[in-house]
């Protein structure tokens, strides 16, 4: 039986938490420092508890992988790179990420995740984002992250829901880096955070004073509260009011992109590429509430000197998501955070001319740590040459259906489409990755 | 005896095999080449043989063979496995290994008098090592582990003996060159060749590009660095570049950016500086190109019929030999 959705769940346990939060932003409006959940354990305890959060690694342009989580050494379409020992007895995977090696006990691998898109822009990225729905006819579906956004959203939140990070602009202005909301409405798609670590305008330009902005905000509210009468029901009156106030919101909490706040054990540890300073942001704003992070790291599309490419990024991805799930672990945010790796593709087994891999759907890895997750399964297999899939295909709606329930999701809960038609999360009858479910 | 004369360069015989062959050592006057394989063999053809075939004889390696050296009897290969062999080639036997570096060997070379072995590698060190014993004699450093900006690993591409042996030179990725006395380690002249790297951080967000190649002019005074002036960091994507330095004072003495899509990942000089032989690796197969020694012009230019990644001329410079991706080709040049 599907569920009807409900926009807010309303629990006790979440309007405490949303008082906590105002607190916060009450201080701001008193001139502190909003929403310093990061410095206050008890609060953090509570967001802890309570909310379930995702941060999406997308491996943007798309990752090999054979250069990392399903290495073929020896074989024609191996590459140069060898296979180290993980944790996981029997599953080695390559020797550039010794770190993620060490502690992937602690994450789940798919290596047979399998899909039609190979391409970096068009309908099957938007398919891939959504889920490759193909029971749907024309209407157009939200995103993974949306959907997160907007199932993981804690009422009236003036965090924002979704925050889409970039280390490239390439794909940005196509759509293989960027969420969509479709009829979920435009607060659920994401806050772009391009090639840096804060939303453009979180400030106050020079000329204005803080006391200026909250002057003109109240004149603002007090106009808006006069022109909402009798226009309570309307969404986009009330849409337009919740932006506002999110942007006054975002300006108070601008110290959550803030790295500098962060002890230098800490920076360091992330290292110090913008992925990894991104994903340290990443940490702070799911720590502070926000629901859906996608780290946004590119480029991978290696078409020429795909080992060379391989060589510099993934170590870095190696320092990063390792020190990311460290960082949440210690916090005491893993149980209620999932971290996952994803990407428009894979590439492919043969090795071109330009000694690069290009690209490639039919089978590639992708991989989930943390909340909900059952470390150490290693779900699926490629042949031999990493050419096919030899057990246990998975595809994108399976995968998103994993997703929704590790973070404590039904994937079949049912919307209702602008015409008025049931529209489940995934496709009817998909059934999630139960293997890689605690 | 008339001189060879470029405008009859020819391929005289062709070997074809699966894969990339990466490096090529010939044994001294005789056409038998040792290729090592992205398949991590040691392949042999003897380009005497009427129909010459490539026949695998040393395995040992667990990665790409890179780099390929002959000194009398021995061959000694280096690996992106971080490893040298030294090899009895009369006998087919391992002699020995050394575990030589942290990263990948990118190349090897060795000096006139065949005693000394320079290495390069992406641990960022140049290593001499004695060739008969295999010991380190010597550790250059000098270059940065990593790239200005972001953290990126740095690579060390490329590395070359002068012919009177008494300088090593090696180049990174980020185009610094450093010249060093072969006799004490002693820095000799560094400086940096502008052009070979790109830097993407805002589009690509990755670096890309570095001297892939680099040979001393017979005189030693000058040297010639190669690689490409790429555009576009996913691809092969720009014109193959060679650029001559005085390296002693660091100044430019000329460049020329050459063909598309195509990358310079070899280079060779003839012994009297007649020429400079550069040949095109990762990308369109691309031209040879036989370039004036002291002048930006090109000399002959022939198409290279497959990517190169090694080359070796023999010792009358009137052939050469190439190896790449499914083949081994033999160069004539007729006079």
């Amino acid at each position: 039986m599907t569920k009807r959705f409900v926009p807010t769940c309303g629990s006790p346990e979440h309007l405490l938490n949303r008082r906590a939060f105002l607190g916060g932003i009450g201080g701001a409006l008193a001139g502190t420092i909003g929403l310093d959940i990061l410095g206050n354990p008890l609060l953090a305890n509570q967001m802890q508890r309570q909310q379930k959060r995702v941060i999406m690694l997308f491996l943007s342009g798309g990752a090999s992988q054979f250069e990392t989580w399903d290495p073929k050494p020896g074989r024609p379409t191996g590459g140069p790179f060898q296979a180290i020992q993980t944790s996981i007895p029997g599953y080695r995977m390559c020797e550039l990420m010794p770190r993620m090696a060490s502690r992937m006990h602690k994450t789940a691998v798919i290596r047979s995740f399998s899909s039609p898109n190979a391409e970096h822009e068009g309908r099957g990225v938007t398919a891939i984002l959504n889920g490759e729905r193909n029971d749907v006819g024309t209407l157009r579906t939200p995103s993974i992250g949306c959907l997160l956004a907007r199932e993981l959203a804690q009422p009236g939140s003036l965090v924002p829901d979704h925050v889409g990070m970039y280390t490239t602009y390439v794909g940005f202005n196509n759509n293989v880096q960027v969420d969509f909301a479709a009829f979920l409405g435009a607060r659920h798609e994401p806050i772009h955070i391009l090639n840096r670590l804060a939303p453009e305008g979180d400030q106050l330009p020079a000329i204005l004073t803080d006391s200026d902005h909250r002057e003109r905000e109240a004149l603002r509210d007090h106009l808006a509260r006069g022109f909402q009468v009798n226009r309570e029901r309307d969404a986009t009156v009330a849409s337009h009011r919740m932006a506002y106030q999110r942007v006054r919101g975002m300006m108070d909490n601008h110290r959550l992109f803030d790295i500098s706040q962060e002890p230098r054990s800490i920076r360091d540890r992330y290292g110090h590429s913008l992925f990894g300073q991104q994903a340290l942001v990443a940490r702070r704003l799911v720590e502070a509430g926000v629901p859906f992070v996608r780290l946004n790291r590119g480029w991978w599309d290696s078409h020429g000197e795909n080992f060379e490419i391989h060589a510099s990024l993934v170590p870095d991805l190696d320092k990063v998501m390792s020190a990311l799930l460290e960082d949440l672990e210690q916090r005491g945010l893993i149980e209620n955070t999932l971290v996952v790796t994803f990407a428009e593709m894979g590439r492919t087994p043969q090795i071109n001319a330009m000694r690069g891999r290009d690209h490639w759907g039919r089978c590639w890895s992708v991989t989930l740590s943390g909340c909900g997750i059952r470390g150490g399964v290693v779900h699926g297999s490629t042949n031999a040459d990493g050419t096919d899939v030899a057990q246990d295909r998975v595809s994108a709606a399976q995968f998103f259906a994993t997703i929704f329930r590790a973070v404590g999701i039904d994937h079949q809960k049912e919307y209702a489409a602008p015409d008025g038609r049931p529209i489940m999360l995934t496709p009817y009858h998909t059934e999630p990755v139960n293997a890689v479910l605690a | 005896m008339p001189a060879p004369n470029l405008d009859r360069v020819r391929i005289s015989k062709t070997v074809t095999h699966p894969g990339d062959f990466l490096s090529v050592a010939r044994e001294p006057n005789s056409e038998r080449l040792w290729v090592g394989h992205t398949d991590f063999k040691i392949y042999t053809i003897d380009f005497a043989a009427a129909r010459p075939t490539a026949n695998a004889v040393f395995e040992g390696h667990n990665s790409y063979v890179s780099a390929l050296c002959v000194l009398g009897r021995t061959l000694i290969s280096a690996s992106w496995d971080r490893k040298l062999m030294w090899w009895d080639i009369q006998d087919r036997r391992l002699v020995r290994t050394v575990d030589a570096h942290e990263f990948w060997i990118r190349q090897l070379a060795a000096n006139t008098r065949q005693n000394l072995l320079v290495t390069t590698s992406d641990d960022m060190t140049c290593k001499v090592w004695d060739a008969q014993t295999g010991l380190l004699v010597r550790q250059l450093a000098g270059f940065e582990e990593r790239l200005p900006r972001y953290d990126y690993p740095n690579k060390l591409f490329a590395c070359a003996f002068s012919l009177d042996g008494r300088h090593i030179a090696a180049a990174d990725e980020a185009c610094r060159v450093i010249v060093w006395e072969t006799a004490n380690g002693r820095e000799a002249a560094r400086f940096d060749a502008m052009g070979f790297f790109k830097a993407d951080w805002d589009r690509n967000n990755h670096p890309y590009g570095g001297i892939r190649c680099m040979a001393f002019a017979p005189d030693g005074r000058s040297l010639a660095l190669a690689g490409m002036e790429n555009t576009d960091v996913a691809i092969i994507n720009g014109k193959a570049m060679v650029q001559n330095f005085d390296w002693q004072t660091g100044r430019k003495n000329h460049e020329l950016k050459l063909g598309n899509n195509i990358q310079f990942e070899c280079l060779a000089y003839h012994p009297q500086s007649e020429w400079l032989l550069a040949a095109p690796g990762a990308g369109g197969a691309g031209a040879l190109y036989f370039l004036n020694s002291a002048q930006p012009r090109v000399l002959k230019e022939t198409p290279a019929t497959m990517q190169t990644f090694a080359m070796t001329v023999n010792e009358a410079s009137d052939a050469f030999y190439t190896v790449g991706r499914g083949k081994a080709l033999k160069w004539e040049i007729p006079a």
